[in-house]
């Protein structure tokens, strides 16, 4: 096992961006026991050391924290995204005193995006009345139909939560609260028909939603993530929903892992951890105050995510120097080797950085969704490529 | 991965024959979209920080 500190050496000069967007562990239990969560079902197990709920009083030291951050930054706005665990299982009273902390702390020059990432099945009108006070906008995960969703999230008991998610998306999707619902997370299963699934997640109008692969890396394989770099199921998986995404006559949904890559392959630039070689902008508050990185690194070992500070005692400022933020600011120089001289870097960037795992070596590695990232970036490139020729007249 | 020769030098898609004009007309496929959102960050660009991957 090895520290989080190993990490690849960086020049001597590096500079780095200020943190942009806060995950708040507001709660730290769930309602649910999804097979395949990365707080309970895999490698870390900190959240036993947890508080139930996040106190007033971290949520003001957090908030302040933020604001000072935002003020000597002089940012314009700060996303904060209200997690857990189940986030709603705090309640709708906590939803309320932490919009109006959060918000009333920030410099009058800094806007403030909330978000609660739920499952979902605690959605009813109180909570939502009380979130629509507050413009807090609700994300739900969502695995697909019934069968495909209660394979994997169900409560502790065995039964399915699909029925009770469909109830409050109906809720959220109704007039009175339609502005709220940002989208629908969704991660994937390859046992599932994925045109059928996605047409599914449709049938709720989501603005946005996502596709996440499984969490997994070079030491605990995603499913059928084999070595054959010729076998690429993900990919396979994924081109068949971008095929029916993209050759829609007007665009349904968002869907952000499809519009980044054709974004980076347009020469633009990615805005979320899952590809491409901005510098991350995240920092992870958990329920006593700790700050962390990224959370899904707990799928890679105990600790895995932790940085030692805490909102009491260190700024967000002191988080940007930590070695492996530090790594993970520096685009390029800090990949592997293999992934520096790949075609397509820039637009990869190495993948999401948990994948890159692998025990006593770290994260100097390629995704462990390596040969899939490229067939899907290719295949995307091939299928713009294809459209941009035959616009510009020089193709059909 | 690294075991397969490189099939393209650069891995953009070179847009710079489009007739912008083209735009306007386009029903809102995803295609036009992309299109639009890059001349919109080209006008505006700004700092690109990448983003918390578990939530949308």
């Amino acid at each position: 096992m090895i520290s989080h500190t190993v990490v690849p050496s960086l020049p001597s000069q590096h500079s780095t961006s200020p943190i942009r967007q806060y995950v708040l562990k507001v709660h730290s239990r769930c309602n649910l026991a999804c097979d395949y969560c990365y707080v309970y079902q895999l490698a870390d197990q900190s959240w036993r050391q947890q508080p139930l709920r996040m106190s007033s009083d971290t949520v003001s030291l957090a908030a302040d924290r933020i604001a000072e951050h935002a003020e000597r930054h002089q940012l314009s706005a700060v996303g904060i995204v209200l997690h857990g665990g189940e986030p709603l299982l705090a309640g709708g009273s906590f939803f309320s005193r932490a919009a109006r902390i959060l918000r009333g702390r920030l410099p009058s020059a800094t806007t403030a995006t909330l978000t609660v990432q739920s499952n979902g099945v605690l959605l009813d009108e109180p909570l939502l009345d009380v979130l629509g006070e507050h413009e807090i906008s609700v994300a739900v995960s969502l695995d697909g139909g019934p069968a495909a969703h209660d394979r994997h999230r169900r409560y502790p008991n065995g039964r399915g939560s699909y029925a009770d998610v469909e109830r409050g998306l109906s809720l959220l999707m109704s007039p009175a609260w339609r502005r709220l619902f940002a989208g629908l997370l969704c991660t994937v299963d390859l046992s599932q028909e994925p045109v059928g699934l996605y047409e599914h997640l449709l049938r709720f109008s989501p603005p946005r939603m996502d596709f996440l692969l499984p969490l997994g890396n070079w030491s605990a394989r995603p499913p059928a993530r084999t070595d054959d770099p010729a076998s690429t199921p993900y990919a396979d998986w994924l081109e068949a929903v971008f095929d029916r995404w993209y050759s829609a006559p007007n665009q349904e949904t968002e869907l952000r892992l499809f519009r980044e890559i054709i974004h980076l392959l347009l020469g633009g630039v990615s805005y979320f951890e899952g590809i491409g070689l901005a510098p991350v902008s995240v920092a992870v508050i958990e329920a006593d105050g700790a700050i962390e990185q990224t959370d899904a690194l707990k799928s890679a070992y105990q600790d895995a995510a932790s940085t030692g500070m805490h909102i009491a005692t260190n700024s967000i400022d002191d988080l940007l120097a930590h070695p492996a933020v530090m790594s993970r600011q520096s685009g390029l120089v800090a990949l592997a080797d293999q992934c520096r001289s790949c075609p397509v870097r820039r637009v990869c960037g190495g993948g999401f950085y948990p994948h890159r795992y692998r025990q006593d070596e770290g994260f100097s590695n390629p995704s462990v969704y390596c040969p899939d990232l490229l067939a899907l970036i290719r295949r995307i490139r091939q299928r713009l490529e294809s459209d941009v020729r035959r616009l510009t007249g020089l193709v059909g | 991965m690294g075991d397969d020769p490189p099939r393209f030098e650069s891995d953009l898609v070179d847009v710079g024959g489009l007739d912008l004009d083209l735009l306007v007309t386009m029903q809102d496929t995803v295609l036009a979209q992309a299109i639009r959102r890059v001349l919109r960050a080209a006008e505006c660009p700004d700092e690109a920080t990448l983003g918390f991957q578990q939530s949308i």
